[in-house]
């Protein structure tokens, strides 16, 4: 059949976009409320899927593993912010991309532990026994012959959406508030005693764990997992994300992923006169052009506040 | 290159005390150093008889001292009342581990709110409570930026040349202000202003700075015909000129 008319081709792509919808909102927070540039942010999913993979593959129950992948993702964006938040912007920017990089080559090469480029295989341990349950008793309510990534894509969204409600819960607070005004101007939140330094910490660990959720469910959907799928790419495709949806709203967000999934496993599938790979390098100058578009006729994004651009 | 050697001076609890000098004298640098937004390579600070020297700013605010700044520091895409609602000080709601449970804080943050509007009110500012801080005129920065230092219940609040660009009625408002808070609660002031009118007109004791070192500390009557006082501005007019 043709790929753009499967169902389960679509279901894949809108999975993809939930596991970059949960990523982002992770990044939201530290971007976006905050001010962190964390160009790094891919390493903190790379902790979280493959603290999953290398606890299951080693015996613990998945249901175990899960919440401690997520937990090790936070524990980890604290170690990486405890010598590194003291800088200024642009310096931990270049420090976090750093910090991805060597855990990537890290887990590369450690391959007797992680597989290498050979791949961690069986990474998402009892998943697909979940999945097969689930689909079963999908099948026990008269929703017969649906298609094996149904679960997952559904339960990736309501993950993302419940994220992004508890985020927007957690706006509403004056802790929020106090990110933001660090975001403004952390000489003026410390002159008034609020701690920066700690609630920079707090927000990077919190955006960590965020996105080590979404290596949760980047395992889930891969199976496998290979250090070239943590490449900084990935949080650049995030910060497309971030640029398209609207700095500052967690609706946009959701809807920036959808879109940027849609272009980047899409556009593989498009039937262009030119060679595969090229295809592929198509993708991100597609990306790269709606991010000069947005940045040039809509700076705030879809959903970021106009009149907040103007301001300073 | 130093920009403050030494400068010791006092400022007595309960007392209004004006930190002048000529341009260059090193008054911001010297705030810089106690609030500890810049690392001295020596000396202490001493404040309400505990050694302060090592604190970080959002400790040394916390403890009381709060400042503001010569150039404003306003959160310029939050509004004018969250400027001001931030500097609330022991809001539980302001923990990460409360931000989920409203019930928590809801009824410290309407306080906090109805206390803000309260101070803006104080500066002429309630009109413009929910505009966005970047919105406002140099002289409204001025003032919010003193509501916000107000809102944080300092013991000791340390003024940047907060009259700068403020209309001189309100400035002149904000100064009784400012002297009836110390009589209520015993706030002390310490500010920075070339205003020599203001100066002389409200302050109990004058410290004044001239090439990073304190050249005398003394009441107004005194300092006006102090002859180093003099030479320093003097000196640094006639070098301006040459």
């Amino acid at each position: 059949m043709d790929p753009l008319l499967a169902f389960g081709f679509w279901a894949y792509v809108l999975t993809v976009a939930g596991v970059y919808a949960i990523f982002v909102l992770g990044l939201q927070v530290q971007v976006g409320d905050t001010g962190l540039l964390n160009f790094g942010h891919v390493a903190f999913m790379a902790i979280g899927a493959y603290s999953l993979g290398l606890m299951v593959t080693n015996g613990i129950p998945t249901i175990v593993a899960i919440p401690i992948a997520v937990v090790l993702a936070a524990i980890a964006g604290v170690l990486l912010g405890l010598p590194t938040l003291r800088l200024r912007g642009d310096y931990f920017a270049i420090v976090t991309i750093a910090a991805g990089e060597i855990l990537r080559i890290l887990v590369q090469n450690r391959q007797d532990e992680t597989g290498g480029t050979l791949g961690l295989r069986r990474a998402s341990g009892a998943w697909r026994d979940w999945n097969d349950s689930m689909l079963d008793w999908l099948d026990g309510l008269g929703l017969r012959d649906l298609d094996r990534r149904v679960p997952l894509l559904v339960i990736t969204w309501v993950t993302a959406v419940l994220v992004a409600l508890l985020l927007m819960h957690i706006g509403r607070s004056p802790w929020r508030r106090t990110l933001r005004a660090v975001r403004e101007n952390e000489d003026a939140a410390a002159a008034v005693g609020k701690p920066v330094f700690r609630l920079k910490l707090q927000a990077l660990a919190l955006g960590a764990a965020i996105a080590g959720l979404a290596g949760v469910y980047f395992t889930f959907l891969q199976t496998s997992l290979y250090p070239e799928n943590f490449e900084p790419i990935v949080t650049f495709i995030g910060f497309a994300i971030l640029i398209l949806g609207g700095i500052g709203s967690y609706f946009g967000t959701v809807l920036g992923s959808i879109v940027i999934a849609f272009i980047i496993s899409g556009v593989r599938f498009l039937d262009f006169p030119i060679a595969e790979d090229k295809v592929a390098a198509l993708r991100f100058v597609v990306i790269g052009l709606i991010i000069m578009g947005m940045m040039a006729f809509r700076p705030q994004g879809l959903f970021g506040k106009k009149e907040e651009l103007h301001l300073d | 290159m130093k920009a403050v050697d030494g400068a010791t001076f006092t400022v007595r609890r309960g007392s209004i005390t004006s930190l002048i000098g000529p341009n260059g004298a090193g008054k911001t640098t010297a705030f810089n150093l106690v609030t500890g937004f810049t690392r001295a390579d020596s000396g202490t600070v001493v404040f309400e008889g505990r050694n302060v020297t090592r604190r970080g700013p959002d400790q040394l605010a916390r403890a009381g001292m709060v400042r503001t700044f010569q150039l404003t520091r306003v959160l310029g895409k939050m509004r004018v009342i969250e400027n001001a609602m931030l500097a609330a000080s022991e809001h539980p709601g302001e923990r990460f581990v409360n931000a989920l449970v409203p019930r928590r804080w809801k009824h410290r943050e309407a306080e906090v709110r109805e206390r803000a509007m309260e101070m803006l009110d104080q500066v002429g500012l309630a009109a413009k409570a929910e505009d966005y801080a970047a919105t406002l005129s140099g002289g409204q920065r001025k003032l919010l930026e003193l509501a916000r230092a107000l809102m944080a219940e300092p013991t000791l609040v340390m003024l940047d040349e907060p009259m700068a660009g403020v209309n001189p009625t309100l400035g002149r408002q904000l100064l009784d202000y400012l002297a009836r808070l110390r009589e209520e609660r015993g706030l002390t002031v310490l500010f920075i202003e070339h205003d020599m009118e203001v100066v002389m007109g409200v302050s109990d004791e004058v410290v004044v700075m001239g090439e990073g070192r304190v050249i005398t500390q003394a009441p107004p009557d005194e300092v006006r015909r102090d002859q180093r006082v003099i030479d320093a501005y003097l000196g640094a007019a006639g070098e301006a000129e040459a």
